[in-house]
């Protein structure tokens, strides 16, 4: 085989694998360069999750008929002229490699008009120019591109269901939208709509028609001018939190971008405002002088390097503090809403963290003897040596408890091996099928709320609630969807009360990729966890037997419901091995 | 400073005053009492954490001198009470700090801040609007704040809300959204123009401790976003909620099926012996099931860990439909009929359907009623 140049249509497809890889990427690539034509609206729409279709509409400056087919050559740019500019990176594309990358990949038809020229109209198939002439259209650009990766069937089988393609659609857009609240952007997928910003400039107005004003009462504004840096945004108080970072977002010169420095900055300056799994929402615009960092260190541009790390991480976590600092100290005369303490007396958390709480301290703490910190209640401990108990009994059968050891472990003998007994995780289990039994028949009981409630929510949470029906009825929750950002609250659980808000967004969270979660279950489980014996409790022979034949008779005896085993073997033989005989 | 008093005035003003404090310790001066002591007014003893406040005087000691200091508002009130009757001597003593606390031959000499600076309450702009008999506001704030959120994500539901409307109707409403409570009086004296207001309930549990049951008029007014509630040398002040209140009016149902007409004691004690059951964790909530038929009523109650009550009602008048089974919360429930039981003999209570709002009152009167929703249930 021979070396040959290839050809300017197999590079293009090439140069698409990099920068194109989802419908996200290219309305990406589509509404950055709106943004950088100028545009103070713009529209997008998408069909069938955007591998139908995809289609963005500005009003920016638009493009001359003469000046269209340059815009589909490789490396053919508006926004930089020489290698200096490439470190004074201002407009959000530079490497003029988009339009041609997308088109090599797609079928694609363009309206363009300048204020001032005549409309164009083009129409191009993978790359190639099927039609380009003279026809009437409004300021701005509108581009549709159809079919993406239909001559690369490759990359075509790996996008994602069209649920999950909008879905990333969704996030890229509510990032842009947050950057840029000068611009009002508006999304539709499937001729639905799911939001529409004003474009006035507020990031909390912005913010409120994204995420509904549930969401936005939470939040406390962030601004910091700097003679070099400046931050602005909204962070949420310690009230709101999530499982997860999707909604810390960050906008470097108003380009969204991902970077673990701000992460840790973030973290720094809510830690032992929350628990450590949790996280705060937090919407930063930082501004650095243009100079100070490199966007040119990934084609898709979503990471920056900063020539001055410490000073960007001083700067937010210092300002994110801060700003939490003066909402710890706010009671002053005015009424701060999230504030819960301040309503009287201690409450007791809310019950949906508490059993998130209990089952994640299961999976990671270190359980190990010894490191129980409650001394057991009663000082009373159980006889140890063998004559001191009546446990081996015929009927008992096939076993016999030696002991407890560390207030801990139940000891046992059976079947020629010595096994080990976690007492809590055994109990745990036993009282977790107990539970499930009782409660096997479903016997819900939902309260109708006299006043019912609307609760504003974005319009992803909507659609998820819309298509979790089911879900959440049989958890009692009655949610009826009264507008395209709210739905209103008719029934809910007794014990959600004053909690539904919080507990719906949770359950919304941890949705995420896979099913909802099994509320009902969780609860038993973090129930058999509290009820059941603890690690340091000394137990009497008799609970101890007891425990025992629950255990063998419960079914999936061998894991407490969190997964950790409740009982360890070790066979004679592995013992004999152990003494060396 | 330097005053004589009787420990039982001095003791029941610090009573009277000291919770206003607050109990965290984020801003110093706010844990704080502040006593001064002046020939015009007396003793006079503040205390507030900015969210809810109160001032208070008495005329009845002794000024040697007069002066002011603070003192930790929990310990100084804790100390205070435990004292033997008779007189007592409080005194400053500047070079050290101390308040000195002199009864019988013995004496405490308690801590005091230093170069404080104590919030005023807003009383100076205060506006006199309206004026209420201290024993219907009693009444009123009795029988509907037990129906307000401890906590809530709609803030408003944590108070209660004073509902002016037209002729000086009156309209005290509370609700949780779970169940709503709604008291209806009229304001004596001129025209009022409509408006509203909702108070924490924190500042209700402090209104019900200070109000007395006769018809000596309390007086509410306004300063920015405060209310003061104010009677002799008394002045209550609290933060509201902000908020837009539902519209409860709506949820006062109006037409029914079924009309009920039961001994409130009876239902009473079965309520209370059905509350024995107990809540199996947070899966359930304690609750009880009605059938409603046409001469009487079975009400059972089921725990899977207890086990089960059942109780058969007799001798109810039912007008409408019956033949209906109905949830209820059995906490709900017997808060209203407890209310009831103080009151009236016999209890109304309408319905519309299983599922349908109850409405509850006393037949005799017609200035309370309680909305009660009952409870979805599977089987």
């Amino acid at each position: 085989m021979s070396i040959k140049a290839l050809d300017e249509n197999l590079i293009n497809k090439i140069a698409a694998g990099e920068v194109i890889e989802r419908p996200a990427s290219v309305v990406k690539e589509l509404i950055e360069n709106s943004i950088d034509a100028g545009a103070t609206a713009i529209t997008v729409k998408i069909s069938q999750g955007g591998t139908d279709m995809i289609e963005v509409e500005d009003n920016g400056q638009g493009l001359d008929r003469e000046e269209i087919p340059l815009a589909f050559q490789r490396h053919a740019t508006s926004k930089i002229e020489c290698a200096e500019d490439l470190f004074n990176i201002s407009t959000m594309g530079f490497r003029g490699e988009a339009l041609p990358s997308i088109a090599s990949v797609s079928r694609i038809e363009l309206y363009s008009k300048k204020k001032t020229g005549a409309g164009a109209f083009a129409r191009l198939e993978g790359g190639k120019f099927l039609k380009l002439e003279n026809a009437a259209s409004p300021d701005g650009t509108r581009i549709m591109v159809k079919d993406l990766f239909f001559n690369t069937p490759a990359r075509r089988n790996f996008l994602k269901s069209p649920v999950s393609e909008s879905g990333h659609v969704y996030e890229l857009l509510c990032k842009y939208a947050l950057a840029r609240p000068d611009i009002s952007f508006s999304f539709s997928n499937d001729k639905k709509s799911f939001f529409k910003t004003p474009g006035n400039s507020s990031l909390e107005d912005v913010v409120t028609s994204i995420y509904g004003r549930d969401f936005t009462r939470y939040m406390i504004e962030a601004r910091y001018r700097g003679e070099e840096y400046s931050v602005q945004g909204l962070i949420s108080t310690p009230e709101l939190r999530r499982l997860n970072r999707k909604n810390q977002i960050f906008f470097i010169n108003h380009r969204p971008v991902r970077s673990v420095l701000l992460f840790k900055a973030i973290d720094q300056a809510y830690r032992g405002r929350l628990l450590s799994r949790e996280q705060p929402v937090v919407i930063l615009s930082i501004t650095v002088p243009a100079a100070s960092i490199d966007v040119n260190v990934h084609p898709q541009k979503n990471e920056v390097r900063f020539k001055d790390e410490k000073t960007v991480f001083r700067t937010v976590y210092a300002v994110v503090k801060d700003c939490l600092e003066q909402v710890d100290y706010r009671p002053l005369n005015q009424y701060s809403s999230p504030d819960r303490n301040s309503s009287g007396g201690y409450r007791p958390k809310p019950e949906i963290r508490e059993w998130q709480e209990s089952a994640m301290e299961f999976k990671y703490s270190d359980d190990a003897p010894g490191s129980g910190s409650e001394p057991p209640p009663l000082e009373i401990k159980p006889p140890v040596s063998a004559e001191g108990y009546s446990g081996y009994r015929p009927g008992a059968g096939e076993y016999k408890i030696i002991g407890q050891c560390l207030n801990a472990y139940i000891l046992l003998e059976k079947d020629g091996s010595l096994y080990l007994v976690d007492q809590h995780a055994a109990h745990e289990r036993i009282l977790y099928n107990r539970l499930q039994e009782a409660y096997a028949a479903g016997k819900e009981v939902a309260q109708m709320l006299a006043v019912p409630l609307p609760i504003e929510l974005s319009g992803r949470q909507i659609s998820m609630i819309e298509q979790n029906k089911e879900y959440f009825m049989q958890m009692g929750l009655t949610l009826d969807v009264i507008a395209p950002d709210a739905v209103l609250l008719r029934s809910a659980p007794p014990w959600m009360i004053g909690q539904e808000l919080e507990i719906i967004n949770e359950l919304l969270e941890l949705r995420q990729d896979s099913s909802l979660p099994d509320l009902k279950d969780e609860l038993m489980k973090s129930m058999a966890c509290k009820k059941a014996v603890k690690a340091g409790d000394g137990l009497f022979m008799q609970e101890m037997e007891t425990i025992i034949k629950d255990l063998f008779s419960t079914e999936a005896y061998k894991n407490c419901p969190h997964g950790r085993p409740t009982i360890i073997r070790m066979s004679r033989a592995e013992l004999d091995r152990l003494f060396k005989r | 400073m330097k005053v004589s008093m009787e420990k039982r005035d001095l003791s029941s003003l610090t009573t009277l005053v000291y919770r206003a404090a607050s109990s965290k310790n984020t801003i110093p001066v706010l844990s704080g009492l502040l006593i001064e002591a002046n020939q015009d007014q007396g003793l006079i003893m503040t205390a507030t954490d900015m969210e809810i406040g109160i001032k208070a005087s008495t005329s009845s000691l002794e000024i040697i001198e007069p002066g002011e200091v603070l003192v930790n508002a929990h310990y100084f009130a804790d100390f205070i009470k435990l004292l033997p009757d008779g007189p007592v001597i409080l005194e400053l003593n500047q070079d050290k700090n101390k308040l000195n606390v002199n009864y019988g031959r013995s004496a405490g000499s308690i801590n005091t801040y230093r170069d404080y600076e104590y919030p005023d309450l807003p009383l100076k702009k205060m506006q006199q609007r309206f004026s209420l008999p201290q024993q219907i506001l009693k009444e009123a704030l009795r029988k509907t704040s037990f129906a307000a959120a401890a906590t809530h994500f709609r803030q408003v539901f944590t108070g209660v809300l004073f509902d002016i409307l037209e002729d000086n109707m009156l309209k005290i409403v509370a609700s949780d959204t779970h169940r709503l409570a709604c008291y209806t009086c009229n304001i004596a004296g001129s025209k009022i123009e409509p408006f509203n207001f909702i108070i924490p309930t924190r500042t209700v549990n402090e209104l019900l401790r200070i109000l007395d049951d006769n018809d000596e008029l309390i007086d509410i007014a306004f300063s920015d976003n405060n209310v003061i509630f104010s009677k002799d040398s008394f002045f209550l002040h609290s933060r509201l909620i902000e908020g837009q209140y539902p519209n409860y009016e709506q949820v006062i149902p109006t037409t029914f099926t079924t009309s009920l007409q039961i001994d409130t004691g009876v239902l009473a004690d079965t309520l209370e012996r059905v509350r024995t059951i107990p809540t199996d964790d947070k899966l359930k909530i304690q609750y009880a099931r009605f059938d409603i038929g046409e001469n009487e009523i079975t009400v059972n109650a089921f725990s899977e860990m207890m086990g089960e009550i059942e109780e058969v009602l007799e001798n109810i008048e039912l007008s409408g439909e019956s033949n209906i089974k109905i949830a209820f919360n059995t906490n709900y429930f017997l808060d209203v009929i407890k209310i009831m039981a103080g009151e009236s003999e016999q209890t109304d209570i309408q319905l519309s359907g299983a599922l349908g709002p109850a409405l509850i009152k006393n037949p005799k009167k017609d200035n309370y009623l309680y909305v009660l929703v009952p409870l979805r249930t599977t089987n």
